[in-house]
């Protein structure tokens, strides 16, 4: 936990930027360099600067442990779901483009959100996991 | 049979490794404890039905290929399963299943509720690896899987740390030498996709057949061997086995023994034979004798170490490190019957090793440890622990009327077709060898003399010994009838040694 | 193509090497994990040169159909085992964080003689 009130006022206004920043890769790794993992990475970098600043405990209030482990599971959730659909839609595992049939391309582009948000959720999650479990605070 | 599963039949080889990572997903919104356990089991029941009906298919139509979001291979990522590969998974699923079942009790005594934390979810993880590499056509895949089971390999490992606090230091030793053997398959496979340009395992093979450059094929292949005899624990590169399977919680040293070596040693059957390109069918000069040396060292040392142990994990787990030799000579020889005792040696081993670790789980479990001089008239305090332990042992000596006896058979005779006398009088050797350290466990516990209070019975949760008798009676059964199996495994040798000639 | 042509080879096998010492002769756990992170990395150098191709462009579409890109596959493979390795690494030091809390200790040689006064007390 910071003392100095210079990096900890600054540092809380960089947090939403990082966080915006962090969604912008997010959506933007469809047609361009980004993706979930990097995203997923920004968006916990955010998190991790916040516990830097204001305590790790301040951060577990914020984020408590439950709602990380839910956030982990629904992000690989997510990802296998929309490959079951997929496969309940008589395609093979991961075939975006029977997600809907009249208009594959849209299916695709539908597809890989889904499953690069899915990436995203998990990685921020397992980030954060890490970081408590090295600073101490994760039981 | 299963007949309910065939629309979903064209799907077998994704759901194989959907159900289990599901599982795994899930199991943290389930519940810890006895929920979790029942979960768990529930998951590896679907997944070993599933591998079940796989295998059924496969006898019925040949091997089949799967392209992940139909992206046809050699483009798109493709899984791919022929009888070898459907034969060790249904193994691994099995084995899987009922080690999960006993794990209930011995979990509970050995891991700390609040450690427990998400321990089903690395499990059915670690599973989910092993199987997805036996399913994978795809080179750079069974890279990336291999590392998923590993690491959740080593946490399973640290988590024996309140039984013995070594587990840390072994699962971190494990840790450095297994990231650095995967190290090396990351070379390799980066040198062979420097070579050709692809990663899918049929297309790399059909372009190195298209000839290359020698050096870089077998820099590739040397690389690949040492990664994975660090991942298989082949001598002399086992250190880390021994002291991780004595150390880990008795329930993942089972799972490991019957599964992650052996899905090693398939990764070293599928790259020596189906992708690397070989002369007539068989390895030849430097990697054959490179390997058979590993292959006789294993088996001499392993056995010899074995006899020495002060521990029954740590017997067993040398005893592990001898099968190891014994599979990997079969693989080494590249002859028919020899493969197929090979094959036959994978599956019965992970029956009889897996067995024997769950035994030691229940001596833990009652005695709090396994040392030899606590084993003192264990005949007549857990009868039928030790029974099976006994019986587990004969299998491992190869005594006819066991499983063991048919693979070693097998074996034997390839060695001899193949002109190699002195590597079966090893084999044999190492029989002997097995004899000696079964015998070591019948002395102790059956007949040196004890105080009288040390020969009351003790209980032996019920929980616990059925799945270990469903381990090690259905390898004698296997001794009894082996036909169908043998039939399956020389199938599944011809092909990998019919696909390299 | 002379002996410096290969630099980059040169670079990833002496990068390995180097990781792999540190590996070796480190006595302090963290530092080994250090060392298997850069034997790890020299490996990525080994597939990034793969793919590189001198004066290519980085493998987005262009409009201008002539373009020559560098091949993009060793880069999404390498992409795959950073994590792998990231998540190596944090396996790695929650088992050392372990290690710490059991033995008080993270030197490897101090850990192996408190494991073996355990085995035989009174020495």
């Amino acid at each position: 936990m910071s003392e100095s009130v210079v990096l900890r006022t600054i540092g809380g206004m960089l947090i939403p930027y990082i966080l915006v920043y962090g969604l912008y890769v997010q959506m933007h790794g469809e047609i361009g360099p980004g993706g979930g993992f990097q995203a997923g990475v920004l968006v916990a970098a955010a998190f991790i600067l916040h516990s830097l600043l204001f305590g790790p405990t301040g951060t577990m209030r914020l984020l408590p442990r439950w709602f990380i482990d839910l956030s982990m599971s629904l992000g690989v959730l997510l990802y296998i779901g929309t490959g079951v659909v997929c496969l309940l839609q008589g395609g093979y595992f991961l075939e975006y483009s029977v997600l809907d049939r009249t208009d594959p391309a849209a299916a695709e582009a539908l597809g890989i959100t889904l499953v690069e948000a899915g990436v995203g959720l998990t990685v921020a999650s397992v980030i954060l996991t890490i970081v408590r479990k090295v600073q101490g605070v994760s039981p | 049979m299963l007949s309910f599963l065939s629309p979903w039949a064209p799907h077998f080889p994704i759901l194989l490794v959907l159900l289990p990572l599901l599982g795994a997903v899930l199991s943290p919104l389930i519940g810890r404890g006895d929920r979790g356990w029942a979960w768990a089991v529930m998951t590896m029941g679907a997944t070993t039905v599933v591998a079940m009906a796989l295998l059924l298919r496969i006898r019925e139509v040949g091997a089949v290929s799967y392209p992940l979001g139909g992206w046809q291979a050699p483009f798109g990522i493709e899984l791919y399963v022929d009888l070898l590969s459907a034969m060790i998974a249904l193994v691994v699923a099995a084995v899987g299943w009922v080690v999960t079942i006993y794990a209930r009790a011995s979990i509970r005594v050995e891991i700390p509720g609040d450690r427990l934390g998400a321990f089903w979810a690395v499990w059915l993880l670690a599973i989910t690896g092993l199987l997805g590499i036996l399913i994978s056509g795809d080179a750079f895949n069974v890279y990336v899987l291999l590392e998923i089971s590993s690491l959740t390999i080593y946490g399973l490992i640290a988590m024996g740390r309140s039984r013995d606090r070594k587990a840390l230091v072994s699962a971190f030793n494990y840790l450095i030498l297994g990231s650095i053997g995967a190290a090396f398959i990351l070379i390799a496979i980066g040198l062979l996709y420097a070579q050709t340009g692809t990663l899918n395992m049929a297309d790399l093979r059909s372009r190195l057949l298209e000839g290359g450059s020698e050096a870089t094929v077998n820099t590739a292949r040397a690389f690949l061997l040492a990664g994975l005899g660090l991942k298989m624990a082949l001598f002399p590169l086992h250190f880390w086995m021994p002291a991780a399977y004595s150390t880990a919680p008795s329930a993942v040293a089972g799972l490991l023994s019957a599964t992650a070596t052996k899905v090693g040693i398939y990764m070293a059957m599928r790259f020596l034979y189906s992708v690397f390109p070989t002369d007539q069918g068989a390895l030849t000069g430097a990697n054959a004798w490179v390997l058979c040396a590993c292959a006789g060292g294993a088996i001499l040392f392993g056995s010899a170490s074995a006899a020495r142990q002060p521990s029954l994990s740590l017997l067993l787990a040398y005893s592990s490190v001898a099968q190891v030799g014994y599979i990997v000579l079969g693989l080494a020889v590249g002859q028919i019957d020899a493969m197929t005792g090979s094959i036959l040696h994978i599956v019965f081993h992970a029956l009889m090793k897996g067995g024997l670790f769950l035994c030691a789980g229940i001596i833990i479990y009652r005695l709090g440890g396994n040392e030899f001089h606590r084993l003192a008239g264990l005949g007549r305090r857990m009868p039928w622990t030790s029974a099976a332990i006994v019986v587990g042992g004969l299998g491992m000596i190869g005594i006819p009327g066991t499983a063991g006896f048919i693979s070693k058979l097998h074996l034997l005779k390839g060695l001899f077709v193949a002109g190699q006398p002195l590597l079966a009088m090893l084999v044999l050797v190492g029989s002997v060898l097995a004899a000696v350290y079964t015998w070591r466990f019948v002395e102790v516990a059956y007949l040196k003399p004890v105080a009288d209070e040390d020969s009351v019975p003790v209980d032996e949760p019920p929980g616990m010994l059925w799945p270990v008798w469903l381990l090690i009676g259905s390898s004698v059964l296997f001794g009894l009838h082996p036909a169908p199996v043998v039939k399956l495994a020389t199938e599944a040798a011809q092909a990998l040694l019919g696909a390299a000639g | 193509m002379s002996i410096l042509g290969l630099f980059n080879h040169w670079a990833f096998v002496i990068i390995m090497m180097l990781g792999l010492y540190a590996i070796i002769a480190r006595n302090n756990m963290i530092k080994k994990i250090l060392g298997l992170a850069l034997f790890q990395t020299g490996i990525f150098l080994m597939y990034i040169t793969l793919g590189f191709k001198e004066g290519a462009a980085s493998p987005i579409l262009q409009h201008d159909p002539s373009t020559s890109y560098t091949n993009p596959l060793p880069q999404v493979l390498i992409l795959t085992a950073i994590v792998v390795s990231l998540s190596t690494m944090a396996v790695a030091l929650a088992i050392v964080i372990g290690i710490r809390e059991e033995y008080d200790s993270i030197e490897a040689d101090e850990v192996a003689h408190l494991d073996r006064q355990q085995r035989e007390p009174g020495c």
